[in-house]
């Protein structure tokens, strides 16, 4: 069962706190307070309180005053007055300046009490789950300026350049100078689709559902090793795998794979010119449901100021590589949706490590 | 008067297109290619030009690191003498309209030719510099 929520009752009559929470303590979690100091006490050490009664007639300060005060600094909790008929006139104006959201008379009954905290808590969740849709619609536009930005950069570019390389290809008669054109233009059409497919990855990663099954990962090895020994051949790079599994483990495979990919093409893509022993090392350890796997490279590193911004989206941490800024932002928001996470240390001109920690499912 | 270019640009088939270009419609012009405009900075800076010199920069907006942008605003900010022998001729595949009317009312910015850059604008590029090409 989910936990109980929480009540903050305020009452300066004693009677009345021990009365109050032995008829809800039941339902909910009863909170008292004998005056503003300790109500504001519990509200700064509950920020999941969600319903705050008060009495109207308190010493010092009124019910519909400690509402009002208390507003700005905890808005979300849903506020509900208690007051006798007295304090009719206050009551109307604290509800038309949206102090408070109930009011119940005294004497009150349990009924009265458990509906309107019922209401309130129902208020309560609205809100705040509006408020954090909110923040995700902020955060949706702030990639989406960025994307209109990439749009320009990482498609329209490659296609100009394409097209500029097509219009000087019609004057070019030597065979030899048309052939060179064309392995420009065939690297810019892998750029393109190497955007593409990060695009896609994007998409999935942000919207997809996982599709948990047992995963074999001597099996993905043996796939990866497939898949990458064109280029670590071509590029004389040495990829070492090991695989250390012993437990079944239970996760989205196509998510571990496209995060696996995204790592081994950085290895890969960021080696250093030049350099003799070029090496990329993939360890995978399967222990006490879960995954431990460091992909570590002798690359040109990423200087530590860039550690944390190489996660976010369209940041590219060197200037003279292809990339779209796109893949490690995938990596990051994947693992998050698998409950596991990335650190990444580097040091500059030897080479770059990240540590993935992935729970099974 | 010699006319040389500065191409300040990071995408490989670009930088083969207008050196190719340049070669194929001016013989005679020179080209000095940065790959970063921090680069290109550097070198307006240090290096002296004749007075009979007159150099023609090619600048990309959107790089890494150093945008365009910056660096029309920091060539802005070189004296005088530096800077009364270049023009600076905007080369971009941006569709950001509003930065690039306004970077185009820049005093050093003679112009800007949208990507992609082909022998027609190139062309067109020469006579509004007053260069006659092949």
């Amino acid at each position: 069962m989910s936990e109980k929520l929480k009540v903050l009752y305020i009452d300066d009559e004693r009677d009345n706190l021990i009365g109050f929470k032995a008829t809800f303590r039941s339902e909910y979690r009863i909170l008292l307070a004998e005056n503003m100091v300790q109500a504001t006490e519990h509200l700064e050490m509950n920020p999941d309180l969600r319903v705050i009664i008060c009495d109207q007639r308190m010493p010092g300060k009124t019910g519909v005053e400690f509402f009002e005060e208390i507003r700005t600094r905890f808005p979300l909790p849903v506020r509900i007055l208690i007051t006798g008929f007295a304090d009719i006139e206050a009551v109307i104006s604290a509800i038309n300046r949206g102090n408070i959201f109930r009011y119940i008379r005294k004497p009150w009954i349990a009924e009265d009490i458990i509906s309107a905290i019922d209401e309130g808590s129902k208020f309560y969740i609205a809100t705040s789950m509006l408020s954090i849709k909110n923040q995700e619609l902020q955060q949706a536009y702030t990639e989406l300026d960025k994307f209109a930005y990439s749009v320009s950069h990482d498609l329209r570019g490659p296609l100009t350049g394409i097209l500029g390389a097509i219009d000087i290809a019609r004057e070019m008669s030597d065979i030899n100078e048309i052939k060179e054109l064309l392995l420009l233009v065939e690297k810019s059409v892998f750029k393109l689709e190497d955007y593409i497919s990060s695009m896609h990855d994007y998409h999935s990663s942000q919207r997809g559902e996982l599709k948990i099954v047992d995963i074999d990962f001597n099996q993905v090895a043996d796939e990866l090793q497939d898949v990458y020994r064109i280029y670590t051949t071509t590029n004389k790079i040495r990829f070492k795998v090991t695989v250390n599994q012993l437990e079944a483990f239970r996760s989205d495979e196509l998510v571990i794979k496209m995060i696996l990919n995204n790592l081994i093409t950085n290895a890969i893509k960021y080696q250093k010119k030049n350099f003799q022993d070029k090496n990329i090392e993939l360890s995978i350890d399967v222990h006490d449901v879960m995954a431990k796997i460091v992909i570590s490279d002798t690359g040109i590193g990423i200087p530590e100021s860039h550690f944390e911004e190489i996660f976010n989206l369209f940041s590219r941490a060197t200037s003279h590589r292809a990339g779209s800024g796109i893949g490690l932002y995938n990596v990051r928001s994947a693992l998050l949706k698998l409950g596991g996470n990335i650190e990444v240390s580097s040091v500059v001109g030897e080479g770059t490590v990240f540590k993935l920690t992935i729970p099974s499912k | 008067m010699r006319l040389s270019f500065i191409v300040v640009e990071h995408a490989e088939i670009d930088i083969y297109i207008v050196t190719e270009l340049i070669r194929k419609v001016l013989k005679e012009a020179e080209v000095e290619v940065f790959l970063t405009a921090e680069k290109a900075l550097d070198h307006i800076v240090i290096n002296k030009v004749a007075a009979t010199e007159r150099k023609v920069i090619l600048l990309d907006l959107m790089m890494p690191k150093m945008d365009g942008a910056s660096f029309i605003s920091l060539f802005e900010a070189l004296p005088r003498h530096i800077r009364a022998n270049y023009q600076i001729v905007i080369v971009t595949s941006s569709m950001n309209k509003t930065e690039l009317e306004r970077l185009g009312k820049r005093r050093d910015v003679e112009m800007i030719i949208e990507k992609p850059l082909t022998r027609d604008k190139f062309r067109s590029l020469l006579a509004k510099i007053n260069v006659e090409g092949n």
